[in-house]
């Protein structure tokens, strides 16, 4: 009970220290991008002493609480409130089930710390932790829909509308892009998934097609660029978060960040191995101190994990970024018929693909098949990017008008 | 735990929202509240399900929850789009509105004492004609609670 | 706490708390469906909890108090929530309260150690169910107060539903109640010890394999009536081209400035 406390405080107060560190990073990512220097003078407070801007996320913070909230008078004030509550309660819930490393060990300094090896999850043995994600997913769709309606304005209306569409039309093909690696994990359980991953090779390289329906898909949850149309500023003032000022908005937006963070720690866990390197940690679930039983070995094996998977879901976060900083967005039709017309079959070309390729290696059972198998993915990774841009289903998406003659006064 | 006084725990918790669900079904007009109060029963029908099979240590009641859960979005499916259709004809999704699918022999269906709707009138901020210097009460300043 | 349950227990017997407990329940939901209009909502809740406590006493205690408090909390909120939902006057409040007694039910769920089930139903139910008919309702009524919302059909129906959902749940009751035909006997110990129940390693692995064995037919069926029902859905909606009324506003027919119905007659000047 004390332990499941501990965990829980250093999860939040690690999650919210991220969320607001990320965005000084994106400031200055998107800033060298740019060609100029971000934010880089607040430092240490009320001293002079520059720490290369490390101080900002301290000030954005103290800005967002002090900042006037004001209520406008038109709005349902009890789902005015109640929306970044509950998107911000669904965002942080998510991180219950997700594993930040594999084990610590039960024993510092010969002191022993609890029974056994202690899972560095929060609530551990969830067998249905991935459903889990997705039910909170689905509760946060509560939020933005929420958000745009109690405001009580046509804009806002009209970007919580669009927004919310994009997350539930998105949900399909993440829950498709999925199913090939819970198949050839067996579990939905998310440190089993890793585990099977150690085991047997890192599913973005057995399920290619899987890991990029299900990326794209993680993109659009976190309604990250491409796919932030609808609250974008050009578009929609600011969509469903234009009424909101001060620590509502802040809100919003830590919600919005700690999505960007659970796509990419399930983009890791899930399909590019999570706490696995090889060669590094060991290939096993359980500690086991690279071979040598000593307290130490094992501290530092349990360590190495958890950094690499923190240190791959810091690249991963550094890519989102990047995309966001470099690549135009898609317009809402293109963005609706890219879910439905490309993401979906596409996650169903994977689930039949790999279905059939387990089914393959389970019966038949030599260890060739594995290298076959994983040759056959890529193909159907490449064939079905050539059929997607062959078929040009987004693209062609625009209203035609049959041609017509030109009227007469039209010519000459 | 006894396993017995649990199954009657959630039969009743199961019953209770099923004949909440059956009230707001036969209360509402509201079509989509007449839905919903409809998914509330099946929600209610799963409670005593998934209760059932743990007191019988069967999946099968698990099994059959899962098939409400599908066909219930089936059915949510088609009922919308037949909402949408009966909104576009009538502009409202007041079911009283289709009363002319009666049964012979019955007396058409009259609202009797609706009351109107009695929303406050919204007072719309004045602006004040700029040139002016504008009227303001110096206690009601000095005073106010918002600054 | 449970002296004074004996006690209450012993001034009324077993059914009657039970009748008191309908009837209270009965009236408060009564006058929050009926009388939409009215400022009755206090009183209305106050009956709706009593009638919940009452019922609370008279349930069967089935583990320690953990375990009771849990139940007790996640049911309460399930029924008061459902209640709300079918006696507020915002459909969209409607819909919002019922997601949370679906919240509630799927906690439910987890507690009998369903968690699929309970995790499946916050993605589908709540998650995409709910919100469409939000969307429909946010667009079909965006001031969100209708006349006909507020009123139910004729002065009866409101209680003749009332008496029919009463009747229902204390047939249901009374067959529970301790002198009913359907008690368990409380001596009855578990069917199975508690501890083959506490944590299920394999719960969903378990599951899809009586899934698709024992009811793989059904599971076919299923994915059909789904996809019958995708498809008739849209061909419910879509109109065909003739009824489709073209405005300036989709640039399909960008018509010039003479305005004349044959101007695309042959392109005659």
């Amino acid at each position: 009970m004390l332990l499941a406390l501990i965990k829980i405080a250093i999860l939040l107060g690690g999650l919210m220290t991220a969320a607001a560190y990320f965005v000084l990073l994106e400031r200055r990512m998107a800033a060298w991008i740019q060609d100029r220097i971000g934010p880089n003078r607040v430092g240490i407070p009320l001293t002079n002493i520059r720490i290369f801007g490390l101080g900002q996320p301290l000030a954005d913070g103290l800005k967002f609480i002090l900042k006037e909230e004001f209520t406008p008078s038109h709005v349902d004030r009890a789902l005015f409130v109640a929306a970044p509550i509950v998107i911000l309660v669904a965002a942080l819930s998510l991180f219950a089930v997700i594993p930040v490393g594999s084990f610590l060990p039960s024993k510092v300094a010969g002191h022993p710390l609890s029974d056994g090896p202690i899972e560095m999850t929060v609530a551990p043995g969830v067998d249905a932790a991935l459903i889990y994600v997705f039910a909170l997913s689905s509760i946060a769709v509560y939020g933005v829909i929420l958000g745009g309606w109690a405001s009580n304005n046509k804009y806002s209306f009209l970007g919580g509308l669009r927004s919310s569409a994009q997350l539930v039309a998105y949900e399909v093909p993440m829950g498709l892009g999925i199913l090939g690696a819970v198949l050839a994990a067996g579990s939905l359980n998310l440190s089993e998934i890793i585990a099977a991953q150690a085991d047997r090779g890192w599913f973005a390289l057995l399920q290619p097609l899987g890991f990029v329906v299900f990326s794209v898909a993680a993109f659009a949850e976190a309604a990250r660029l491409p796919f932030d149309l609808p609250e974008c500023e050009q578009e929609l003032v600011g969509g469903y978060h234009t009424e909101y000022s001060g620590m509502k908005l802040l809100l919003f937006l830590v919600a919005e960040f700690l999505h960007m963070i659970t796509a990419a720690f399930l983009m890791v866990i899930l399909f590019l191995g999570g706490w696995h390197f090889p060669g590094l940690t060991g290939s096993s679930m359980a500690l086991d101190g690279w071979g040598h039983p000593g307290e130490l070995w094992l501290w530092g094996q349990a360590l190495v994990r958890a950094g690499v998977l923190l240190g791959k879901v810091f690249c991963i976060i550094v890519f989102f970024m990047l995309v966001r900083w470099t690549w135009p967005r898609f317009r809402y039709d293109q963005l609706m018929s890219l879910a439905w017309k490309v993401m979906l079959p596409l996650g169903l070309i994977n689930f039949v693909v790999s279905a059939c390729l387990e089914q393959l290696q389970g019966t038949l059972g030599y260890a060739w098949l594995r290298w076959v198998a994983i040759a056959l993915a890529w193909i159907v990774l490449f064939g079905a990017w050539i059929g997607v841009s062959l078929l040009g289903s987004v693209t062609e998406n625009r209203p035609r008008r049959p041609a017509q003659p030109l009227e007469s006064d039209l010519r000459a | 735990m006894n396993e017995a006084a649990l199954l009657v725990n959630f039969l009743i918790v199961g019953g209770l929202l099923f004949v909440t669900g059956m009230v707001g079904f036969l209360v509402r007009r509201n079509l989509i509240v007449m839905f919903l109060s409809a998914e509330m029963m099946l929600q209610g029908v799963s409670v005593s399900l998934i209760a059932w099979g743990r007191f019988h240590q069967d999946l099968g009641g698990q099994m059959l929850a899962l098939f409400i859960i599908a066909i219930a979005a089936a059915e949510a499916g088609i009922a919308l789009a037949l909402i949408l259709m009966l909104y576009l004809r009538s502009q409202t999704l007041d079911v009283a509105f289709w009363h002319d699918l009666r049964e012979e022999g019955q007396p058409p269906y009259v609202d009797q004492g609706i009351p109107e709707t009695h929303r406050e009138e919204h007072k719309w901020p004045r602006l004040t004609p700029s040139g002016v210097r504008p009227e303001v009460d110096q206690e009601e300043q000095m005073h106010r609670s918002r600054v | 706490m449970s002296e004074w349950r004996d006690q209450l227990l012993q001034m009324l017997p077993g059914s009657s708390l039970l009748v008191w407990a309908v009837v209270l329940g009965g009236l408060g939901l009564w006058f929050r469906v009926a009388l939409l209009d009215r400022p009755t909502a206090l009183f209305s809740r106050i009956l709706g909890l009593l009638s919940l406590v009452l019922l609370g006493f008279w349930l069967p205690r089935f583990g320690g108090w953990a375990e009771q408090v849990t139940f007790w909390l996640l049911a309460s909120v399930a029924v008061l929530t459902a209640g709300t939902a079918i006696s507020t006057r915002s459909p969209v409040y409607m819909a919002i309260w019922f997601a949370l007694s679906l919240l509630a039910t799927s906690g439910l769920f987890l507690f009998q150690n369903a968690q699929f089930i309970g995790f499946a139903t916050i993605t589908v139910y709540a998650g995409a169910i709910v919100v469409t008919f939000l969307f429909v309702l946010m667009l079909a009524q965006p001031e969100g107060d209708a006349p006909y919302d507020r009123v139910s059909w004729a002065w009866f129906s409101a209680p003749l539903a009332l008496l029919a959902g009463g009747v229902l749940l204390a047939a249901m009751l009374l067959t529970f109640s301790p002198d009913g035909p359907g008690r368990p006997d409380a001596s009855l110990g578990p069917v199975v010890p508690p501890s083959a129940l506490a944590t299920d390693q394999h719960h969903v692995a378990r599951l899809g394999g009586e899934l698709y064995s024992r009811h793989l037919i059904a599971v076919e069926v299923v994915g059909t009536v789904l996809l019958v029902a995708m498809v008739g859905a849209v061909a419910i909606v879509i109109q065909g081209k003739s009824a489709y009324v073209p405005g300036r506003q989709d640039g399909s027919r960008i018509r010039g400035r003479r305005d004349a119905p044959s101007a695309s007659s042959g392109g005659a000047p």
